[in-house]
């Protein structure tokens, strides 16, 4: 049976992440090469990188890390953040990534999926998506807007539609961000992750609000989403990958647990 | 303080009588081997060594997809490979790796023009260990719903879409593999583990007796054949974490019989 995977997230600002992992004795690990490997052995199924490098001279930090990561760690990983262009995707996953994720790119240029899709195959292209709760209207019927610029800046696209619309252009997956939610660590944003992952027949990740093992729970089945993100409920020393996946495999979730 | 000083007199006593025995068995042992035999082990020792360093695995590169993480993890456990269309390259490796991720019609194309399509017929012939993963197994069938394309017919069968209504598609994350019988390439690998698939076609092969391995993902659907040298995997062991690796050390070590 296909098994609901767990992918923790690291942001990685100048070859560093941002949020270093908080053992019990405090120590702080800020290089994401090393982080990776942790969650590799840990059991996370995938993983997200997410270059929130300010300039683009810094770019070819990244690849050094994506690099690293390759020759380390054997299970799939994505990198986002600054993509702009099939160059900077062909980059990125000569360096060793699986997929590239695109998100403020593709909602202000909607082609950058078709042509990655077309250059890399559509299993390489996932869809960031990030989603603020609006008043519905008639521009957007769902009540569920797409945002860039980490929420302060409305598109004007409704997210139901852009979700089915990036499936069309050859989105070969979508990583469903509620900005709502996000780092609230009170659970993940249920009704947009149902109605998403209801209308796409491609996979969807939900992101933003995981705080305990129960939230991946609701989210897994009530959410049915196929695959759920984590950052600081594991970052920070709070829960283990493996315990995450324990208790979901005592909720009879079909999670990997052989590793 | 005395206390103390009794107990590093009495470490060192046990330390001298440690050593004392093993000088005791080292001498045994002596007496039991003869010259000629440590010639002749360390003979075979360096022929072990040189046999492994000097295995080299070649990677059809066939302009598809991510051919590199084939090679890492090859690195990663201790094979030399190379990545390459040249014929007589290909010809001198020892084993072949037919990795691939893109669409089979281009694919086929890429192989004729390349004499690649040829080559792995007369490679498979010949009784070298061929593995292939993800599109190269596809290819390997006689044909494909994709692109309704004429494949290599290594192997008697289909790639067929998965048509299921209320499935995701591609098929992607970690799934079980059932194994309907044991294979040199699966050895060490525990029952329960689960191994990375990315793809919208499924193998299917006129003969049941080729299917090795069965996934469950709506369908049951053969995702992993077995012909004589061939090896075919619909999943990514370069991407399967540890029982992957295993997989592809055990592929490297098969001299390509059941």
């Amino acid at each position: 049976m296909l098994s609901k995977r767990i992918i923790p997230c690291l942001d990685v600002r100048d070859g560093k992440t941002t949020k270093g992992i908080k053992f019990q004795d405090n120590k702080d690990i800020g290089d994401p090469v090393a982080m990776a490997r942790f969650y590799y052995e840990q059991g996370a199924d995938e993983l997200v990188f997410y270059d929130i490098t300010a300039s683009n001279e810094h770019r070819p930090i990244m690849i050094d890390v994506v690099r690293n990561v390759a020759a380390q760690i054997f299970i799939p990983f994505s990198v986002g953040g600054g993509i702009r262009t099939v160059d900077d995707m062909r980059e990125v996953l000569l360096a060793g990534a699986e997929k590239i994720s695109v998100n403020s790119a593709a909602a202000q240029n909607p082609d950058i999926i078709s042509e990655g899709a077309r250059a890399f195959g559509n299993q390489c292209i996932v869809l960031g998506m990030d989603v603020k709760k609006v008043e519905k209207s008639q521009k957007i019927p769902s009540g569920y807007e797409i945002v860039i610029h980490g929420g302060r800046k409305y598109m004007g696209i409704d997210a139901l539609w852009w979700a089915k619309e990036a499936e069309n252009l050859g989105a070969g997956e979508i990583c469903l961000n509620s900005i709502d939610a996000d780092g609230t660590q009170e659970g993940y944003e249920l009704t947009l992750t149902e109605l998403i992952t209801t209308n796409v027949t491609i996979p969807v990740i939900a992101s933003g609000g995981a705080g305990k093992p129960e939230h991946l729970a609701e989210v897994l089945t009530k959410g049915r989403a196929d695959a759920a993100l984590i950052a600081s409920m594991t970052h920070f020393g709070t829960y283990t990958v493996k315990q995450i996946k324990e208790y979901l495999d005592s909720k009879n979730i079909p999670v990997r647990m052989c590793w | 303080m005395r206390h103390s000083n009794k107990f590093f007199i009495n470490l060192l006593t046990s330390h001298k009588k440690l050593k004392k025995s093993i000088k005791a068995t080292k001498l045994f042992l002596l007496k039991q081997i003869n010259f000629f035999h440590i010639i002749t082990f360390q003979y075979l020792a360096n022929f072990l060594i040189l046999c492994h360093y000097t295995k080299m695995i070649g990677i059809i590169d066939y302009k598809a997809g991510n051919l590199t993480s084939v090679q890492r993890a090859l690195d990663h456990i201790g094979f030399s490979s190379i990545i390459t269309s040249d014929l007589d390259s290909l010809r001198n490796c020892d084993r072949i790796i037919f990795p691939g991720v893109g669409a089979a019609l281009q694919a086929m194309e890429e192989l004729k023009n390349l004499g690649l399509a040829n080559l792995l017929k007369e490679e498979f012939e010949k009784g070298k260990p061929i593995l292939g993963i993800c599109l190269g197994t596809q290819i390997i069938f006689t044909k494909s719903e994709e692109g309704n394309v004429d494949c290599l017919n290594l192997l008697e069968g289909t790639a067929k879409k998965f048509t299921g209504k209320n499935i995701k598609i591609p098929h992607m994350g970690w799934n079980n593999v059932f194994l309907r019988r044991n294979h040199p390439v699966f050895a060490g690998i525990p029952e329960d583990a689960q191994f990375y698939f990315v793809h919208s076609y499924y193998p299917d092969p006129d003969k049941i007796g080729y299917v090795l391995g069965i996934t469950r993902y709506d369908i049951d659907f053969a995702s992993v054949m077995a012909k004589k040298n061939l090896v075919a995997v619909q999943f990514h062991p370069e991407k399967s974490g540890k029982p992957g690796l295993t997989l592809l050390k055990n592929f490297c070590n098969w001299d390509g019989s059941c």
